[in-house]
């Protein structure tokens, strides 16, 4: 279980990207982190994988997350963090190298299933394929936290659902997910459960056995937690006419 | 047993051609050291005058002290070492290159020294080799400078005079 209390984060002097926040990450669920673009999705995932500072704990079935544990983890982000220069090939064997429970099944089949080529080079892929390439490693590497930072940014949404229908015939009952994302609509049928952040907060945290229990779906549960104004859009659209007008 | 080489630069770089580098730099530097032996053989030639026909030392004549013969021929060694710094920056920051963070795989690998094996091996190891090639060669000159030269033409103290002069310093 990962559990996080009283984490903030700074960037330098500006204003606090998280703030005191508290969660805890069982094994074996499927979690969606939403949020808008600046809410501190990536810096919460971030700071899970030590690679910013931060002020509070965050541990990992009780442990402190260090090199001891942290094959634990595995990561796949829209920035991307392959090797360029290296082939998919050469990635399996550094991955094999390093992390002892790296999948070469899961690796080999879905390479083959996304039909990606072995021994091009990573930074010659399509911007699609990279997104794959990404997504296959943190799949592979073994790990039982599987974070993922807007994964499917720029992917088209044939590959998205083929992508969701894998992970969720591939995934073990032990291995989590914790899925960063915009996609509110296409992985509401996927995850157990979902996270709302704004302003670097955690405003919400329902299970989506919860959310079908209460007749609702997960974009009401969203737009209301986060006091979405319905008449925004009108309001704004009229304002723009009358001063043409 | 073969050394495997691609363990000590980042992924992605040849190690053959990096090492080589490094090398060549050494080479350079040694090469330029040599000039040392252009000023030497002047510095010992106006020692002497001609007398019919005949090489005879000048009277009263004093060889140049080794530190300022030797001079700023051992600068191409500093500028290896410094070139080596901007090295292992430049190693760190290929791992921000190619449209990927390939650092935050390097940053969350159990083997937390991994990183740093490979931005700093062969900049280390460079400078190291710079420092023991140029004391090596340092003690070279010295002793062609004490061997070749007559003894009544060497003033004293002349290995403390290295190290006051601040060569040693300004090579370094």
């Amino acid at each position: 279980m990962i559990e996080i209390k009283d984490v903030s984060k700074r960037y330098g002097f500006g204003k606090k990207a998280l703030s005191d926040v508290d969660l805890t990450l069982p094994q074996g669920e499927i979690v969606g982190l939403f949020g808008e673009n600046g809410a501190g999705k990536t810096t919460l995932l971030k700071c899970i994988l030590g690679l910013l500072k931060y002020s509070g704990s965050i541990t990992l079935d009780g442990e402190p997350i260090t090199t001891k544990n942290i094959a634990r983890l595995s990561f796949a982000t829209t920035e991307h963090s392959f090797f360029p220069e290296l082939s998919p090939k050469m990635h399996r064997e550094f991955y094999k190298l390093h992390f002892p429970k790296f999948s070469d099944r899961r690796f080999n089949g879905l390479m083959e299933f996304f039909d990606l080529p072995m021994n091009k080079k990573a930074q010659s892929l399509s911007t699609g394929q990279k997104n794959q390439f990404e997504v296959i490693l943190a799949l592979s590497q073994g790990a039982d936290y599987i974070l993922m930072d807007e994964p499917f940014a720029g992917n088209d949404v044939f590959n998205r659902e083929d992508f969701y229908k894998v992970l969720l015939g591939i995934l073990e009952p032990t291995e989590t997910v914790i899925l960063s994302t915009h996609l509110l609509e296409e992985v509401e049928n996927f995850i157990s459960r979902a996270v709302l952040i704004r302003a670097g907060s955690i405003v919400g945290d329902v299970s989506m056995l919860e959310l079908q229990e209460e007749g609702r779906d997960l974009m009401g549960y969203v737009k209301e937690t986060y006091h979405y104004r319905a008449d925004r859009v009108s309001r704004a659209l009229s304002d723009l006419t009358d001063d043409e007008e | 047993m073969k050394l495997d080489l691609s363990k000590y630069v980042p992924l992605g770089i040849d190690s053959k051609r990096a090492f080589k580098h490094s090398a060549v730099f050494l080479g350079v530097s040694a090469v330029y050291s040599m000039g040392f032996a252009f000023s030497y053989l002047h510095a010992r030639n106006s020692l002497y005058m001609v007398e019919h026909r005949v090489r005879v030392l000048i009277p009263g004549a004093m060889m140049p002290d080794f530190a300022s013969i030797l001079g700023g021929y051992l600068m191409g060694f500093a500028v290896t070492a410094i070139f080596m710094l901007g090295l292992a920056a430049y190693y760190y920051i290929y791992h921000y290159h190619g449209g990927s963070r390939s650092m935050y795989t390097m940053r969350r690998l159990p083997d937390r020294w991994d990183l740093w094996r490979r931005c700093l091996t062969i900049p280390l190891v460079t400078i190291l080799a710079s420092a023991l090639a140029a004391f090596l060669v340092m003690l070279v000159y010295f002793g062609i400078y004490m061997l070749f030269t007559p003894d009544e033409c060497i003033s004293p103290d002349q290995w403390r005079k290295i190290w006051d002069s601040g060569l040693i310093e300004y090579a370094w």
